[in-house]
């Protein structure tokens, strides 16, 4: 009896195993693009944990995992590597210990004059291609076709995880926002194919989009503005009492009457917020959809992690290698929503996400006077519903090629993020 | 004994100009080439910052000149209470602003009140140490000691860890209440020193208080400033 319970515990606490890990564009990858792997798990008795992925810097997407006793299942997660040496790192975690993990090294990067085509395994030639390297009929390029498993192209596409590839053979129709931004389906190796819209985590052009020093524009505007009109109310009160000539009471009086109104002021109208997002978004339209390539310049006035949810898994973007190793970050995914943790330093963090969405205005939180707030925060560009170009952030050319050039458009959203 | 209020109007314009002037131009940034900008993680040290240059430089001149007399009969504790009230109506008025600077710095509030506390009672010892000792023979040596407790030691203490480490002279700097304020976070190297410092003026401010009928001076009128 105590062997079987023994035992039973033992099958309880035993992690799950990683059965394979394989890439969906097999060793060839971008430096600075995702990199989706294709996770085989089975556990011998139910777990509850995460599956995490990681490369050669400090940015970990988990996704939850949950197994039942005996099962077996695929999961897509995805890392971003970095360098010619950088190793993809597939972890189970079991809160925060890491219970198994896989390492996939000897990635192959590829340049910008290489053109990577993913065939579908199915497709007759794809063992025939897989791993060749055929000039492209037009420009300087070269195919790389990689088989891959097409049934998980659709969910790397709507995750934003498919944009290391420039083309496809054969696989499902529709590939949503990578096909908007520019993929090509292809038939065979002899076709033309164009980069698609690509942005990756080391780009210099984002110094751009970056604003300078530590301070949120809304609330030092706000601070400003608040000591300019205490300032003001007491010198009021104290003139006053000082040309009617009234007496000391009415001095103190006025002056702390002054002074409990601008305190009550602070806790009703003065701006709460520890953070602001400002997106930097550039709307590409291809065959009648849309798809939105967004920076969003996450500003915070402190060091502390910050929670920031977005739909699709962001990608950090810097301006150069150094500054690609300051970055402290975590995603966890979810069915709909992404949670991204920021431990970096609190100078204004770049992250990119591309999505179908429309280009959208936030509305102020309704509780306080649209006028008090905006006479509290004039000057700057918070609760604006319009978008206005930004200064310095356009227009860009993405994709190498020269093929599409983007002019960015910037949008101010000022909130409690922590 | 009643305040004189077109000096107590001095006091507050010049209030309003030392703390939320320089507050406004710190934060805003309002002076050329970045002169005395400040990041948001100091603002609520910004703001401590000129409350303690007021209470240490400016408001020792308006000691006692800020009381009229009128004949009365000066109690035992002299004209501090109310030149105190003023102190703490000055602490008050300074409310809204470390409101502003604590949420930018994101200090918390128990920084903000430890930066009021520290103002407060240093704000208090140099109001009963000019009153009790007499403001126009104890000013000389006053500004003399405020400004080597202030800047001269920290900075002898600066030179002396930048040339002779081996020294260990850092505690020269904490004795200034503008290192104290440099404190105040929850995550500063030295988070005892606004507490520290505040009691230590607390207490002494007390001490002169419960000494003051037999260390003032004998006529206090000859010693008005």
């Amino acid at each position: 009896m105590a062997f079987v319970l023994v035992l039973t515990a033992l099958l309880l606490q035993d992690p799950p195993t990683l059965r394979s890990v394989e890439p969906l564009t097999g060793p060839s990858a971008r430096s600075g693009c995702w990199y989706p792997v294709v996770v085989r798990l089975h556990s011998a008795a139910e777990f509850d944990g995460e599956l995490a992925a990681s490369a050669d810097w400090d940015y970990r997407v988990r996704r939850p995992l949950k197994l039942g006793a005996g099962s077996e299942v695929s999961v897509l997660i995805a890392a971003i590597p970095l360098q010619e040496d950088a190793k993809i790192r597939i972890s189970v975690l079991r809160g925060r210990e890491e219970v198994a993990f896989r390492e996939l090294s000897s990635l192959q990067l590829l340049g910008d004059h290489a053109r990577l085509v993913l065939v579908d395994r199915s497709h007759p030639r794809a063992a025939e291609w897989d791993g060749t390297s055929v000039p492209a009929v037009v420009g300087p390029v070269t195919l790389r076709p990689r088989v891959s498993d097409a049934a998980w192209w659709d969910e790397a596409a709507r995750r934003g995880w498919l944009e290391a590839a420039d083309a496809v053979i054969g696989g499902p129709e529709g590939l949503g926002i990578w096909e908007t931004l520019g993929g090509s389906r292809i038939e065979d190796l002899r076709q033309e194919v164009p980069a698609p819209v690509r942005w990756k985590v080391i780009e210099p052009r984002s110094a751009a989009l970056r604003g300078g020093g530590r301070w949120i524009g809304a609330k030092r505007d706000a601070a400003v503005l608040f000591t300019a009109v205490y300032g003001f109310a007491l010198f009021t009160a104290v003139f006053l009492a000082w040309t009617r000539k009234l007496g000391p009471a009415a001095l103190w009086g006025g002056v702390g009457g002054v002074t409990i109104a601008f305190v009550a002021a602070f806790y009703v109208f003065f701006p709460r917020g520890d953070g602001a997002i400002q997106a930097h978004r550039a709307v590409y339209r291809s065959g009648g959809r849309d798809a939105a390539v967004t920076v969003h310049e996450i500003r915070r006035s402190s060091a502390p992690p910050t929670e920031y949810r977005s739909s699709t898994t962001p990608k950090p973007v810097v301006a150069s290698l150094p500054e690609v190793h300051l970055v402290r970050m975590e995603a966890l995914v979810g069915p709909e929503q992404c949670t991204v943790t920021l431990a970096t330093p609190p100078e204004s963090n770049l992250l990119l996400t591309v999505d179908g969405g429309a280009w959208t205005s936030e509305s102020p939180p309704a509780s306080v006077p649209r006028a008090v707030q905006e006479f509290f925060t004039r000057g700057t560009a918070a609760w604006q519903a319009a978008g206005r170009e930004a200064s310095g952030a356009g227009p860009f050319t993405l994709g190498g090629a020269g093929i599409v050039e983007l002019r960015f458009r910037t949008l101010i959203r000022y909130e409690r993020i922590r | 004994m009643k305040l004189d209020v077109p000096r107590a109007v001095t006091v507050h314009l010049l209030w309003i100009g030392c703390v939320g002037g320089a507050f406004a131009a710190a934060a805003g940034g309002l002076l050329p080439a970045g002169i005395g900008s400040i990041d948001p993680e100091s603002a609520l040290s910004a703001v401590v910052h000129a409350q303690l240059f007021f209470v240490l430089i400016v408001w020792p001149y308006f000691i006692p000149r800020l009381v009229r007399r009128e004949g009365a009969t000066l109690g035992t504790l002299g004209e501090s209470p109310l030149l105190l009230a003023q102190v703490l109506l000055l602490c008050a008025a300074g409310l809204p602003l470390a409101l502003v600077g604590e949420n930018l710095s994101e200090a918390g509030i128990s920084a903000l009140f430890r930066g009021q506390l520290m103002v407060l009672a240093v704000g208090a010892f140099v109001t009963i140490l000019h009153d009790v000792l007499g403001a126009a023979r104890v000013r000389p040596w006053y500004f003399l000691g405020a400004f080597a407790v202030s800047a001269v030691l920290p900075y002898a203490g600066y030179l002396a860890a930048e040339f002779a480490p081996s020294w260990k002279t850092g505690a020269f700097a904490a004795v200034s209440p503008f290192w104290a304020a440099e404190n105040l976070a929850r995550d500063a190297a030295h988070p005892w020193a606004p507490l520290t410092l505040s009691a230590i003026f607390g207490v002494a401010a007390v001490a002169l208080l419960a000494a003051a009928p037999s260390m003032r001076p004998v006529d206090p009128s000859s010693a008005r400033g």
